[in-house]
């Protein structure tokens, strides 16, 4: 937007959304009086800021229609809310309906925080503000992992494409899954895992009889993030590896007898992927 | 519950501003955000105290919309809203600003209206605006820097550099 270096525009982001303490603001205003150049495009993107603000605050002093009301008004005397088909309705408690997943999440926030860090301890640049963040993304975007419930970036199986669109501009090569069907495992779907410094993407698989299986992988650096506790889950079993820059993480329950040839092929599938590109 | 309740209640203005914003209608909109209320109560034990009210509201709708498009067959747009103001004419000579910036506005690409919708005239904090729409933050911080120099170039009238493309990188 201006001519100078990142940090520096992303000072003058959070200066034109007024998102500055006083200091940072001070200083800011400071560099623009300095550099009236800049000064005059940044209050020119200020003045626009506004305008941008005011669009739709005709709507936002609206009063509420009275069927929104209604739907909150049933909520707080306790009536169900009938117009949600029972397929969106919510699941079960996710410890008594996911073992897998929960355990998944949690292996999730190991691998992430413990593999990254343990490969890239070196590489890594400290930036200590996203720690929270990063753990409360992955969490919140593994809480939120069901093929019936809502979260932003996820693709059904017959979107395979348009994921891998979005996986091209996330780690700037096509990735797709790998073909498990001689281990009776389909592609269920995938999302991309929204996260604090890296892209996380996730592929599911099921088969017949209802087992699943997911694979992690993600590039880049993350901190770590120690949470032993949750290494000893018993009922799943994980693979942590390194294909080029990219990590990788598979996960199952702990009764697929394929597990090892399965990681294998998936080890064998994208190692040729990668050195394709 | 009561308290959760009186959160996503209070977003309600908000969330009829963006579901504007996405489908354009009035009628449609908040038939939208009627959807998004009915999910959101009935997964309010999904909602995490302590975050964002108004960023899980907004996935929740962005997802109903996104879904309803998908078995619809439509093409998965933000705005529709060329045809459909989410401002009313009101007085034209005290609006013409904001008429020229709205007009700019319809010419961005989806990705470069959503991120300026989220941060920009929603307020949403670069994490939740990253978190909503799945990208990392320093995507939506670049984004949001192209979309602003695109939106300012529209402004001036220079339509061509204002439509912008998709932006396909990171960081």
């Amino acid at each position: 937007m201006v001519d100078t270096d990142i940090l520096k525009e992303h000072r003058i982001q959070d200066y034109i959304d007024d998102r500055q303490n006083e200091r940072d603001r001070a200083s800011v205003a400071a560099y623009l009086l300095a550099n009236p150049d800049v000064g005059a495009a940044v209050e020119r993107l200020r003045r626009q800021n506004e305008a941008l603000k005011a669009m739709g605050q005709e709507i936002l002093d609206e009063p509420v229609p009275e069927r929104l009301r209604s739907v909150i008004g049933d909520a707080k005397v306790g009536t169900s809310p009938a117009s949600v088909p029972a397929a969106e309705m919510p699941p079960a408690p996710r410890l008594q309906r996911r073992p897998f997943l929960e355990a998944a999440a949690a292996i999730l926030l190991f691998i992430v925080g413990g593999a990254v860090g343990w490969f890239l301890h070196d590489k890594i640049n400290p930036l200590p503000s996203d720690d929270d963040l990063l753990t409360s993304q992955i969490v919140y975007a593994y809480e939120f992992y069901d093929r019936e419930r809502d979260y932003p970036i996820d693709f059904a199986a017959d979107r395979v494409q348009d994921f891998d669109g979005w996986i091209s501009r996330s780690f700037t090569r096509s990735l797709p899954p790998p073909d498990l069907a001689r281990y009776h495992f389909t592609y269920a779907g995938g999302r991309l895992v929204p996260s604090a410094r890296i892209p996380v993407a996730q592929f599911q698989f099921e088969n017949d009889h209802q087992q699943r299986l997911g694979l992690f992988f993600w590039q880049g650096s993350a901190q770590a993030i120690r949470l032993p506790q949750l290494a000893d889950d018993k009922r799943t079993m994980v693979k942590i590896w390194i294909e080029g820059d990219l990590s990788l993480a598979l996960i199952s329950d702990r009764d697929n007898p394929d597990f090892d040839a399965i990681a294998n092929d998936v080890s064998t599938f994208y190692r040729r992927a990668l050195s394709a590109q | 519950m009561d308290a959760t309740i009186k959160l996503i209640e209070a977003e309600i203005p908000r969330l009829r501003r963006y579901a504007r914003f996405l489908v354009g209608d009035a009628d449609r909109a908040d038939d939208l955000v009627q959807e998004c209320l009915t999910r959101a109560i009935a997964k309010i034990d999904s909602w995490q105290p302590g975050t964002n009210m108004r960023a899980w509201l907004f996935v929740i709708m962005r997802n109903s919309y996104f879904n309803e498009l998908r078995r619809k067959s439509r093409s998965p747009i933000i705005a529709d809203s060329e045809a459909t103001p989410a401002v009313s004419p009101g007085n034209q000579e005290a609006h013409i600003a904001l008429q020229e910036v709205r007009r700019a506005f319809l010419q961005l690409s989806e990705e470069h209206r959503e991120v300026l919708l989220l941060v920009a005239i929603e307020g949403l904090a670069y994490e939740e605006a990253a978190a909503i729409i799945g990208v990392p933050i320093g995507t939506v911080r670049s984004r949001a820097s192209r979309a602003r120099s695109a939106l300012r170039q529209a402004v001036d009238g220079d339509p061509e550099e204002g439509r912008t493309q998709a932006d396909g990188t990171h960081g």
